[in-house]
């Protein structure tokens, strides 16, 4: 169970180091995506082996439940995560209006916009 | 009596924030507004002075300034205190009253000169008077950066620009040098008075920290005194007017390390580092200072570098001083900056009325102006220790006390301060002679003769006084015994007989005949400097460290960028890879280090019991996805796979009985995809396909894959090791047991964001709009370019991108 989900947090950091490193934007920005959602489940793994445990919802105060504070801070890292993902789309956006390009490799060899 | 001197402290510093406005258009002027300042700070002084009991000390306990930190205003009261404070005002006066002569209309902005010359004197009253350690030294550092801008008053020449950066450099760096010893000073003997300050037992503390201590204080005095290795910023310091120089560089603001020696002398003196670190320095500064003097041809580093010999000779002689206390040393003191103030003066004169900058362009002017040939006779005079003169005295009192150390020496050879102090007096006694001998009465120069015009009797009275000083010192010397005894300072000083003064004639003993020694050699010396004509080039290249500072000073943005360079500052890209290799190292490696306590291999044999078919499944089917991201070329693949995995941790949620995550997660990957699916449609088809990105190379390919596995086995080691400490009684346990009572919600997520959390929650939103507002900048703010606003006048920046850039493709 623990061991599961602790490589599954490998394997998602792996493969969003590996498309972060690429020189595509595109690529950085689904790393960063994956990165995030990685992240969240490090924090999930925290609340511990959830079996035998209800969700947090206090109903009846005899069963055992699981920990609500790592869900309560995941909660919050998803809208975060989405509000950054979302101006990096808009960013990515407008790089590419202004250099035509989405390859950073290409970007930091340029020195300056591109005047069509 | 804290009063007087409060106000003698702080009436400066009103003053030097008043003048500015109140002498904006008074021209030259101004200075008669300046000028009642230092009389009014010198007769308080002056005042207390008649109030003080000699050989004691009183600590005057002003106010608690910041007293968390121990920094409270104290004024101390002790015949050192005074004797300063009435040098620095005495001085003033002079110096002010100089300067309203010197400054004619050439200069501009007189009242800014006034304005920092006042803040000068004021912080220097502040330092001799300062009764807690921090408050002396914020005074310390006051004097230091009003002399910057002194130094720097003429800041449009080369000169003041590079005299006044090197002042700064080196006394702001000696000056946290000193605050580090003020602070560590402090901190041992717990306060920062100088009542427990003087008291301190360096015996009983730690060695090491006693010797670094003293360290730390010394270079502190010899920065602040130019003593070598820092002598060489006093001359450039010299491209101030000379007012700045006479009173700063050469009678009081150097003098502030020999003050700190005489300060901190009590406490130190019995160290057994004392007497070879500052009798070591200060005796070699001497030698090197009078040398160095001897071969300048400028007037003012002539000048300047007999000053730092003189100095050195200051602090070289507490460092030979008994641990009992020394002898005579303000008397020695009050001599140089009586005859040297005078000297820099003069050469001011010359500069005033020929233009002249350079001993070898001055002649003759013994015809022009005998009243300033007889002051400058008398203080040359005073330099070379000439009968009659208080140099005369002053040295045979020195020759004393070197001819002591010479027979019981301690911490160095004593022969060392006396051979160096004999070889440095013959310089210094031919500089003299060369001073006289070449302005005055040699033939008369063409230079002179075109620039000559006479300065007016004005500006001869300052130095005037003080050469008539040295005169009275030198013939009536027993008429200056009491004053020695009103500033004796216990601690400092052995306490003489009440009866004892000073005397002209000791009969013919060892001092005097070194005295005639020393003369005789000056004699050759300068003989052999006429023979030669005296054709070279001043100092020697090599030895002239203020060329290897002003290098190393433009070195330093070189090197920065350098280095900067060197960590590819301006190529993000590579800082990844670094970031992630960083990671896996430091977190990694350690997490290796402790691998056996995680039990890996057991746990791994124990899976097949224990795994959860739901949970294997479902995290196959995550790592599946993401490798789906990788192997895609096509964007919208990738993206779908992206999404895929989003869906699939949803899952992922609901087996951690975690149903409001599993809700958000589905809300928010949806408003993602169709996010990006919105954006991705607007890029033309090839980078879509990813044809325009540039291929990386196999080796960076595998450097990639070897970096990102070291990430995910680091983060994978880091999350298994922190499951299995989890403890059974979690901080959430709090917010189960409390949420219907405080937050009256069952649903435990819920009441945490928006009751117990609420602030978080709010901030979260504020990030939700900030990143909106960005992004509506990066559309909006999008200048179109002409085609595009042909085909669409209206909507968002780039709306017709797909024709435009499928246009571009044809």
């Amino acid at each position: 169970m623990f061991l599961v989900s602790a490589l599954l947090v490998g394997i998602l950091f792996a493969v969003a180091t590996y498309l972060i490193l690429q020189g595509s934007f595109v690529r950085i920005l689904f790393g960063f995506i994956l990165i995030a959602n990685a992240a969240n489940l490090v924090l999930l793994s925290m609340t511990g082996d959830p079996r035998g445990r209800s969700a947090p919802v206090v109903l009846d105060e005899t069963v055992p439940m699981a920990d609500p504070l790592p869900q309560a801070l995941i909660l919050t890292a998803i809208v975060i995560g989405f509000a950054v993902s979302a101006y990096l789309v808009f960013l990515l956006y407008r790089i590419f209006l202004d250099w035509k390009t989405d390859d950073a490799l290409a970007l930091f060899a340029k020195k300056k916009p591109t005047d069509a | 009596m804290s009063t007087a001197l409060l106000i003698a402290i702080f009436l400066p510093f009103v003053a030097a924030f008043v003048l500015p406005w109140a002498g904006a258009r008074m021209g030259r002027r101004v200075h008669l507004l300046a000028m009642p300042v230092p009389v009014i700070s010198f007769a308080l002084i002056l005042w207390t002075l008649g109030q003080h009991e000699a050989g004691t000390q009183a600590f005057l306990d002003v106010w608690s300034w910041v007293p968390s930190l121990g920094l409270d205003v104290v004024l101390l009261v002790d015949g050192l205190s005074l004797f300063f404070g009435l040098v620095v005002s005495g001085m003033g006066v002079l110096i002010f009253w100089y300067a309203g002569a010197y400054l004619d209309d050439h200069y501009s902005e007189h009242n800014r000169f006034y304005s920092y010359l006042l803040l000068f004197m004021g912080a220097m009253l502040g330092t001799a008077f300062g009764g807690n350690l921090l408050f002396l030294f914020i005074f310390w550092e006051l004097t230091g950066i009003s002399s910057f801008l002194l130094i720097g008053f003429l800041y449009g020449t080369k000169e003041g620009q590079s005299g006044s950066r090197m002042a700064l450099l080196t006394t702001v760096f000696t000056g946290l040098v000193l605050l580090a010893g003020v602070a560590l000073l402090g901190l041992q003997v717990g306060s920062w008075h100088m009542r427990d300050i003087l008291a301190a037992d360096l015996g009983a503390m730690d060695a090491g920290m006693a010797a670094a201590l003293l360290l730390l204080f010394a270079i502190g005095a010899f920065g602040k005194s130019a003593q070598a290795p820092f002598h060489f910023w006093l001359p450039n310091a010299m491209s101030a007017p000379t007012p700045v120089s006479a009173y700063l560089h050469s009678a009081t603001m150097v003098k502030l390390g020999v003050f700190l020696s005489a300060r901190m002398f009590p406490v130190f003196v019995e160290h057994e580092l004392w007497a070879p670190v500052l009798a070591g320095v200060g005796f070699t500064t001497l030698l090197i200072g009078a040398v160095f003097a001897f071969v300048s041809h400028k007037l003012k580093a002539i000048l300047a570098y007999t000053t730092v010999a003189m100095l050195g000779l200051f602090i070289g002689f507490y460092g030979i001083s008994l641990t009992t206390g020394a002898r005579f040393d303000f008397m020695h003191i009050l001599n140089h900056t009586a005859y040297k103030g005078a000297l820099f003066m003069v050469v001011g004169i010359i500069d005033h009325a020929t233009h002249q900058k350079y001993i070898t362009q001055v002649g003759g002017l013994w015809r022009r102006m005998p009243l300033l040939g007889i002051i400058t006779i008398v203080c040359a005079a005073s330099m070379a220790g000439i009968p009659l003169t208080s140099g005369f005295i002053s040295k045979e009192y020195l020759l004393t006390e070197l001819y002591r150390f010479y027979e019981s020496p301690a911490g160095l050879p004593g022969w060392l301060p006396l051979v160096f102090s004999i070889v440095a007096f013959a310089f210094m006694a031919a500089v003299g002679i060369r001073l006289v001998w070449h302005i005055f009465f040699r033939p008369e120069t063409k230079e002179v003769t075109e620039h000559f015009h006479h300065p007016g009797l004005m500006i001869h009275l300052p130095p005037l006084v003080l050469a008539v000083g040295t005169l009275a010192f030198g013939v009536f010397p027993a008429l200056f015994g009491p004053l020695l005894h009103g500033f004796a300072t216990p601690g400092l000083q052995q306490m003489l007989d009440p009866e004892y003064t000073f005397k002209l004639w000791h009969g013919i003993n060892a001092e005097f005949l070194t005295s005639m020694g020393i003369l005789a050699l000056a004699v050759p010396l300068f003989g052999a400097g006429q023979a030669l004509g005296w054709r070279w080039d001043g100092i020697p290249r090599y030895l002239m460290l203020d060329l290897a500072f002003e290098k190393g000073v433009y070195a330093l943005p070189r090197g920065a960028a350098r280095v900067s360079q060197l960590l590819r500052a301006e190529s993000p890209l590579d800082y990844i890879p670094l970031i992630a290799v960083t990671l896996s190292v430091f977190t990694g490696g350690y997490l290796l280090l402790h691998l056996d306590t995680l039990n890996l291999t057991q746990a791994f044999a124990a899976l097949p019991e224990t795994f959860y078919k739901q949970h294997l499944f479902i995290a196959t089917l995550i790592t599946l996805g993401s490798f789906g991201i990788v192997l895609a070329r096509r964007w919208t693949t990738q993206l779908i796979f992206l999404s895929t995995v989003g869906f699939l941790i949803t899952v992922y949620f609901v087996l951690y009985q975690a149903p409001d995550l599993a809700l958000t997660q589905i809300l928010i990957e949806a408003a993602t995809l169709i996010l990006i699916l919105l954006i991705l449609d607007r890029f033309p088809r090839s980078i879509q396909r990813g044809q325009r990105t540039i291929k990386r190379s196999g080796s960076r390919k595998s450097l990639n894959i070897v970096v990102s596995c070291a990430v995910g086995a680091t983060m994978f080691l880091l999350t298994y090791g922190t499951i299995l400490r989890k403890e059974e009684d979690f901080i959430g346990q709090f917010f189960l047991e409390n949420t219907v009572e405080l937050a009256k919600g069952t649903n435990t997520v819920n009441t945490i964001l928006v009751d117990f959390r609420g602030f978080d929650t709010l901030l979260e939103i504020a990030v939700l709009l900030i990143a909106i507002l960005g992004a509506m900048g990066l559309i909006m703010r999008y200048r179109r370019k002409p085609d595009e606003l042909e085909e669409a006048e209206f909507g968002p920046g780039g709306f017709t991108m797909r024709d435009y850039s499928e246009k571009e493709e044809k």
